[in-house]
Formats: structure tokens, sequence, C-alpha cells
């Protein structure tokens, strides 16, 4: 088993991150924090054969302060997989940002938002308007995977979501309708420690629409449009992307019921290329019980490799791909979850199983036979997650505009 | 990956569909409702007239709700509202009264567009209200037949054209029909399709195979819909290259550059193909059969080997490497044809995409394109690689827009191919501008990521020396568009007049369509261009006389030496009155010309 973890010392600083800051409450900031420590066997990784690792990952410190009686807010979150994960995360069909078949870590500054909330008041009648800016998601897609039940991010994490851009948003909600619109960079990170190209704002945009059909049912149609994301001066493809969304979250069975079905489509190159994925998740908790399951259809475009064959070339140097893999998998998962710390800290043991296969589709040179020597997927993890404060946070939702109202800022199931 | 025209509109329609599918959700969600009439309450439920498949433009089976009382009764005499919320499509009425058994119903017509309908019967207050019904528009009977990709190709004669001629079968509205069975027939010029019919797919495509005729010329392919609606496909029929030998010889790694010396071939290697592309190898040729491998050369710690070549003297192999710890440029002395013995080695961190040999003053230089980050046109100085030094004559900065792909070196003049950045020609010993290996002094530079030329992915070109008018004017330069290594590809041939190296016009251009251009070779004294054109094979260009505009007519030849999907030809060049091909699927293949 290969480990590449320095357990010890992230666990120092995750302990004390756990701590609330005195009288959070009081001045309106509360802390948030998660932590997985897990262990992945895959079963092919590229170049055939096993592996097994352990690693640290999500290792996310988050603070969310309220100003204003609300209308004023800012969210950070420090995310320390450069640190705790390097080399990324062995995760079947993973890709972006130069790593395959592992995911790759975040930036460090994974958040900084301010968001000036309901900005025109009862001027504008029943409707909100808000503005958030800063460092971030772009309005598009689905909820980031870290704040989803399963541990494994999905094939479709370059799909279904955009995110760690300087980004200015605009968003309005009219009684169950959400618009959001905005302007970013397109340039994706390629390390950890590195920031937006800040001379790159505003030649990408996004619009999110979501209708609030129900108290339960949430629906959302996405749109966007991100110029060259895989080379950061700005000289490759524009990618064009789709993206719609059912998303559930009720009572059910004595229980509470999560799920989402998204559909997703990125086209790049003028349509030279296109990129489809359809997944489906559910989870459901009862008491300290959380079974959950994903499927997911999602095609990976395969670029050329280092030696290190989990990683691609990067910067590009072409407009080539060696083919596109369709990756159908079905993730199952058990967690046991237990409270303390009044409920707001979790400790969740928990196993995942992953299993499935991988075909090419429209021919290309590295075919899963030759990359893995087979089609098939298996993987299976085991770990314990630890998290405080997170209950219900939807990461990458700003301005608080899936509130019912700006009286409650910080109710639970809803964004930031 | 590239997407199949014909998987375009069924795509597009599911996009549709599921777009007006959420609107119906939304719909039906947003409620709404009758306004008139004193509040009463009570409830509406649907009834029947709920999921129908029909026609587009058909009149359905009416949509019909109940409604009762509190007590479950039926409530006769209420105003049910309805509303069409998406999909298109008539309605008989804004609304309708219950009868005595509190029935109200609604007839619906479809829209033209396939796909669903979505009503809505609502009577505000009352539970259940809005009551939504769906139904699906399906395409009417076949009507018209168009072609939607495919006609209009160029290949040689007896090979099955790049693109299979695709119709779309549509319905009086323009929906295409699925399940209808076209007639194809070859009309003229011989030849062949894969079957008689073929049916056309849910989004109404229908596509055959088409395999050109044995004599050069026009061929002509129709396809019939039932009921004689027919549309024809054209495509040329060039001559072929023959086949001499060669091919299928490399399986263990993907093949990239090659070289042709003194009675030897050496190609590289590249990508993962179960090993990395990290061997040269190198083959004995027969003019009169296959090339025989003798051996390889095996460089640890590279991933491919990016270029290669054999200088003037035949005295020196040189190659670049990219990936891993040992990229950078190689030097083996040929201590005799076919026998390459190490001698000096220099790394590039950033690795080398490509290497151009060249004699100025006397000296051989390497003009190496470093990859980025940090792109830069570096020279090698190769004087002292008999004792193990390789030395860097000058490093020019190029800005990182993919970089530079390839250098063409010719009478002290440097042509340097750079992507996003076009064109850069350097003085590197001409003279003209004071210029030298150790100092390049550029002339001029032509394009740039706001003001992209030649098709904005400048690759690789050829400096063309006409011996039979003299002229010096053309540049041809290739464009490497975007595709997928092995299966597609893109990107067309440009034809730049440098009569003024300050500043280079594009005066021509050819595009083969199905596939795209790499490499060049030009048989100057028979004014042949030669071009590597990876899925499309080989094509052979006349390139005599004034060129401007389209060149399609320029084509003489065509062959894709390792048939359909199994052709991906990096590389060509003259030798001995054959051509040599690299591939990068089935490795070295030895071309007889037309």
């Amino acid at each position: 088993m290969q480990r590449a973890v320095p357990a010890g010392l992230a666990a120092v600083l995750w302990t004390g991150a756990l701590a609330p800051l005195a009288g959070q409450s009081a001045t309106g900031v509360h802390l948030m924090g998660l932590g997985i420590a897990s262990v992945t066997r895959v079963d092919p990784v590229p170049g055939g054969g096993r592996l097994t690792e352990g690693r640290l990952v999500q290792p996310l410190l988050m603070a969310h302060a309220t100003l204003l009686g609300g209308r004023l807010r800012a969210l950070g979150t420090l995310d320390l997989e450069g640190w705790t994960m390097p080399g990324g995360e062995l995760t079947p069909g993973g890709w972006g940002e130069g790593f395959n078949d592992r995911r790759h870590p975040h930036t460090y500054a994974h958040e900084l938002m301010v968001s000036a909330v309901d900005i025109l008041g009862r001027h504008d009648g029943a409707a909100r308007l808000s503005v958030s800016v800063g460092k971030g998601f772009a309005p598009f897609g689905s909820d980031d995977p870290m704040s989803r039940p399963t541990l494994r991010y999905p094939v479709n994490h370059h799909l279904a979501q955009v995110l760690e851009r300087a980004v200015a948003i605009a968003g309005v909600r009219a009684g169950p309708v959400l618009l959001e619109g905005a302007l970013f960079n397109g340039d994706e990170p390629e390390r950890p420690g590195q920031w937006p190209k800040w001379d790159r704002f505003g030649d990408s945009w996004s619009a999110r629409l979501t209708l609030l059909a129900t108290p339960w049912l949430e629906l959302s149609a996405s749109r966007a449009k991100v110029h060259s994301p895989e080379h950061r001066p700005g000289a490759g493809t524009d990618a064009w992307k789709w993206h719609a969304a059912a998303r559930v979250s009720r009572e059910a069975g004595g229980g509470r019921l999560y799920a989402l079905a998204e559909w997703a489509r990125t086209e790049e190159a003028d349509g030279f290329f296109v990129f489809r994925t359809v997944l489906a998740e559910a989870e459901w908790r009862r008491g300290p019980h959380r079974p959950y399951y994903r499927f997911e259809r999602s095609d990976r475009p395969e670029d050329l490799r280092e030696l290190d064959l989990f990683r691609s070339v990067r910067p590009h140097l072409e407009n080539a791909i060696l083919g596109t893999t369709r990756f159908t998998l079905h993730t199952l998962g058990y967690g046991f979850e237990r409270r303390a710390g009044l409920g707001q800290l979790a400790l969740q043991p928990f196993v995942e199983a992953t299993f499935g296969r991988a075909q090419p589709t429209m021919g290309g040179v590295l075919t899963p036979e030759i990359l893995y020597g087979t089609s098939r997927v298996r993987a299976v993890t085991a770990g314990l997650r630890l998290s405080w404060g997170l209950e219900g946070h939807r990461m990458g939702r700003y301005g608080g505009l899936l509130e019912p109202s700006t009286s409650h800022p910080m109710e639970a199931g809803h964004g930031h | 990956m590239g997407i199949d025209a014909s998987v375009r509109p069924r795509v597009r329609l599911a996009g549709r569909r599921l777009v007006l599918g959420l609107a119906t959700i939304a719909g039906l969600a947003c409620g709404g409702g009758d306004t008139g009439g004193p509040r009463e309450t009570g409830t509406i439920a649907p009834l029947s007239g709920d999921a129908q498949t029909a026609t587009v433009g058909t009149t359905l089976q009416p949509y019909r709700v109940l409604v009762t009382d509190p007590q479950g009764q039926p409530r006769a005499d209420a105003k049910v509202s309805w509303s069409l919320k998406s999909g298109g499509g008539v309605l008989a009425a804004g609304s309708s009264q219950t009868d005595a058994s509190g029935i109200a119903e609604i007839t619906s017509t479809l829209g033209t567009l396939a796909g669903a309908q979505a009503v809505q019967a609502s009577i505000q207050g009352y539970s259940g209200s809005p009551v939504g019904f769906a139904s699906t528009g399906t395409a009417g009977p076949p009507a018209g037949l168009t072609k939607l990709n495919g006609d209009n190709q160029t290949t040689s004669r007896a090979q099955a054209v790049l693109i299979p001629p695709t119709v779309l079968v549509t319905d009086a509205y323009g929906n295409g029909v699925g399940g209808v069975t076209i007639g194809w027939a070859v009309q003229a010029g011989g030849g062949s399709v894969g079957a008689p019919t073929s049916v056309s797919g849910p989004s109404g495509a229908a596509a055959i195979a088409w395999t050109l005729g044995a004599t050069p010329g026009t061929n002509l392919l129709a396809a019939t819909l039932p009921g004689d609606t027919t549309v024809t496909f054209a495509a040329l029929g060039v001559a072929a290259f023959s086949v001499d030998g060669g091919g299928n010889n490399v399986s263990d790694r993907y093949t990239s550059d090659l070289w042709v010396a003194d009675g030897y071939a050496y190609t590289g290697t590249w990508g993962f193909r179960g090993a990395f592309g990290n061997a040269v190898k190198i083959w004995q040729l027969d003019p009169g059969g296959a090339p025989v491998l003798t051996d390889s050369i095996i460089t640890p710690g590279i991933s491919t080997v990016s270029d290669l070549e054999v200088s003037p003297d035949g005295q020196w192999l040189v190659f670049t490497s990219e990936g891993g710890a040992n990229r950078g440029i190689h030097a083996y002395e040929l201590t005799s044809p076919g026998v390459a013995v190490s001698r000096a080695a220099l790394g590039n961190t950033n690795g080398l995409h490509t290497g151009t040999l060249a004699v100025i003053g006397g000296t051989l230089y390497a003009f190496a394109a470093q990859d980025p980050p940090g792109c830069a046109l570096k020279i090698y100085d190769l004087s002292a690689a008999a004792s193990g030094t390789i030395s860097v004559a000058s490093s020019t900065t190029i800005p990182d827009n993919y970089c530079i792909h390839d250098t063409f070196v010719r009478d002290g003049y440097a042509f340097v191919f750079a992507w996003d950045e076009g064109l850069y020609i350097y003085d590197v010993g001409n003279g003209s501008h004071g210029g030298s290996p150790a100092n390049p002094v550029e002339i001029s530079k032509t394009g740039s990521p706001s003001n992209l030329k030649f098709g904005g992915e400048t690759h690789n070109g050829w400096w063309f020396h006409n011996p039979v008018s003299g002229e010096q004017k053309y540049l041809f330069i290739g464009e490497e568009g975007p595709g997928a290594v092995g299966s597609s590809s893109s990107g067309d041939i440009h034809v730049v007049d440098v009569s003024d190296f300050a500043h280079p016009v594009e005066v021509a251009s050819f595009r083969l369509a199905g596939a795209g251009t790499h490499n060049f070779w030009v048989d100057e004294p028979n004014q042949r261009l030669y071009a590597a054109y990876y899925n499309g094979g080989v094509v052979a260009l006349d390139i005599s006389g004034v060129l401007a505009g389209n060149l399609s007519n320029r084509i003489v030849a065509q062959v894709r030496p390792g048939g359909s999907g199994n052709t991906y030809v990096w590389g060509v060049m003259l030798y001995g009155g054959s051509l040599y091909a690299s591939d990068m699927i089935s490795g070295l293949w030895q071309l007889g010309l037309p």
C-alpha cells in the first residue's frame, strides 16, 4: 500500500479546526470543517494491475460570516488537498487538471466569496437580487461532489461543475424561480497554489435557471461557455456546456431522502468533440444509517500521458485527444453516522464500492484495453468521515437565494 | 472524437425534449388556474387522455378530468381552465364545463414538431389542481430526403470514401423519420456500396459505406427513398499509390516520425501502447521488398521520440524526445549506414517537440521546438557531438500559445510554425538581416491569438524552390486541427506567398474532407507535394504553375495504406523512387508513386 499522507500533522490541524470560535453565533460567524481518512483499492489502474493507497482527502476548513443582518456574507474555504494528496486520490475514470484515474487536489483557496444579499430590499417587491464576487464556483450544473453523499468523485466532475474561478455572479429570485448569471475566467487551475488568471476574467460566462418546484423538488438548467479551460494562456479550444438536473430532498420512509438526476453535455472545438454524461444518485438517511448509491455513464477525453500514466501532458500543445472512454459505473456505499458536540460534529465510518465498465467510443489509440488491459473497473474504499457544522451545506451556491428568506441566513439545507 | 454528423440532430432533439419535459414539470408545479366564478372547493383529478403518442399534427383523444365536491360527489357546471404548457399544438378552447358526471374534457391537436406536448387543467383552489397531461408527437410518414454529409469527397480509386454518405429522412414538417429503408445504388464510376439498403436511425439519418470504382474519375451514388425521391452523391476517384511493401510491422508501440538515408529508414515511436514510445527503429530497405527491422535504440526515461533526422552528410542520426527525465536531444553517430552509436545527449526539462537539422557555415545545427511552459526556438550546435557535447547556440522565446511545432530551414532562413502565433521567419545565417544561429534575427511574424492566420493551428511547412519556374514564392503550411489520434483529424494545407518575407500572404488552400494534414515532403523537380494526412493516408498534390484559391482539383493521388481503421500517417519521405510513410498505427510503409 502506498502512503503519502502526513496524517499525524494533518490530524493536529484538523483537531484544532474543529473547535468553534468563541461566540461564533453572536458574531455571525459559522465554522465548518471536513476531513476524510480513507483507504482505497482500485483494480485496474493505468498500466494494469491494482493499487491500494491511504489518503486524507477533502480536508476543508470553512468560515461563513454574516454582517448587516445577513445582507452581507463572506465565505472562505481552505482546502488542504494540495498538502495531503498532492498526487491525487485514486478515482477510477477521474480526470481533469492533468490527472487521470486520480482526482486532482483542489486549490488551497477553494472559495473566497463575498455576497451582497437582497440588495434592493423591498424596492424590488418580493424579488431578491444578490451579487457575489470572489473566487469560487460559477453558477453551472450541480452541487460540488464534496457536499454529496459519495466519497468517490464522479467521472463527470468537469462536465457538471465549473469551479475555482474568479467569478462575479448576479442572481435574482422571484418566487420559486431563481436565475443566476456570471462572468469568470475560463482557465482552470494547474496546481493547488495557483490563482485564477486575472486578466482572463470575463472571457467565460454561465447561467443557471433553478425552479424550486416544491419544497422538496428542485429543477435546474444551465448553460456555459468556457474559453480555453485547459490552456491557461488562452489558446485552447472553447467548451460549450449544457446541464439539466432534478434534485430531491425530503422526508421519506421514516428517514430523509436525497436524490439527484443530472444530464450534461460539453462540446469542444466547434463540436468536433462531444462529451456526455448522465448521473443519478440517492441517499437515504434513517437514524445513523446512510446507505447510498450512484449510477453514472460519463465520457472522458483521453489526453497524451506522461511516463506516469496517471498524469497527462500539461500545458496542452495540440488540440487532439487520444480517444474517448465511456465509464459506466455503479457506486454503492454505507455510512454509519454518530453525532457529538451538540450535533455539530459528525463521525461517519463508511465503506464504498464501485464497479462497472470502461469502453472506447468513436475510435482513438488509448483504449481501456491498452491503458488498463481490461474494460472492467472495480474499486473499494473504507474510511472515516469527520465533519463539523456541514449539515445541509450546498457547496457552490452563493447569495442566499436558495433560502426562503434572508432572515435566517444559516438555515440548514441551503447555500450561502 | 469526431462528432458523427448524423448524431447531432438526435442529440439536439433529446436536449429539446429534456427542456420541454422540465418546462412541463415546472408548469405543473407552478400552478395557476381559473379565477372566475364563486370560490368553491373540491378536487380535480385526471381521468383519461394522458400519455398518448400520435403523429405530429394529429388531433388526440380528449384529455379528461373528473371534478368532485368535498364530499366526493361529481360537480357539474364547474369551469375548468386548459392551457398548453409546452410542445406546440392547439387546444380546442381555453376552458370547458363539467357535465353532470363531473367530467370536463378538451380536445388537443399536436404541433408539428416531434416531441412532448404538455397540457394543464386547473381550477383555482381545488385540490389536485393543476392536473398535467403529457403526450408525444412522433414524426409523420417520410416525405423528404436530403444529403446530410459525405458529398463531393475525393479519395483514391478503389478505396472507400472517408465520410460515409449520409442522408436525412424527414416528414412533411422536417422532423427526422427513423426506421425508413433507403436504397443505395452506384450510378457511375463502378465501385460498390456496403449494402443495397440501410435503415434510418431515430434522428432520421441513414448512412452507407461507399467504395469507389477502380478507374479514376467521377463516381455517383444514388440514395432513394421509397416513393422514388432520390438524391445523388458525387465523389472523385484519383490515382492510387501502390503499396509495395511494409506495413503492420510495429505492433508494440505507436510509430511517429521517419527519415530515410543511405538505404536505411529510421522511425520514432510515440505515446503509450502497452509500451512507451522510447524506441527508434532502424530498417534496412529493399527496393523490391518490405523494409526489414535491423535494430532498435531504446532510450529509458522518455515517452516519445518526437522527431528524427539524418544529417545531410549521413553521419549523424539526431532525435528529439518528450516526456520523462531524459527528454531532450540525442545524437548518434552513424558509423555505417544503419549502425548508430550514441555520442551525445542534452536534456531539456520541457521536452522538444521537433528538431530540424541544417548545416550553416559548415556547422551542423538542430533547430528544436521547446515545449511549454516557456516555449522557445532552441538552436543546438552539434559540432562537438562526437566528443560528447551538444551546446545551445541560442534560445528564442515564443509566446506560450501552443508553442512551436516545427521548423523548416533553408538558405539560412528558419521558418517557425508556432500554432496560434502563426509563422515566424528568422534570418539564422543567410546574412540578409545579419542573423546567425547564435543570434536569429526576426524578419516577420504573422498571426496571433487575436488575429489567427493559416487556420490558426500552424504546424509545419515547406519552402518550395521550383526548379521549373525558378520561383521561390510558395510556402506550404500544414494546419493541425482537432482530431482523435488513430481515428479522426482535421486541418488544411495553406499556400502562402512569401515573395516578400516581411508580408507573407495566403493565396491558396487545400482541404481533404474527413481528414487533416500533418508532415510534408516535396518532390521539387516533379513539382509534387506529398502530405501525410493521418486517417486520410497519403495525398499527392500537383503544385506546378500558379497556385490560387481552392486547390481541390490539384490532388493527383491518395492511398490509405493500412486501410480504414488501420491508417493514421504521421510523415512521408521520398527516397530512391519510393515514398516511405510512417503510420502511427500500422508502422512503416513503402509506396510506389502513381
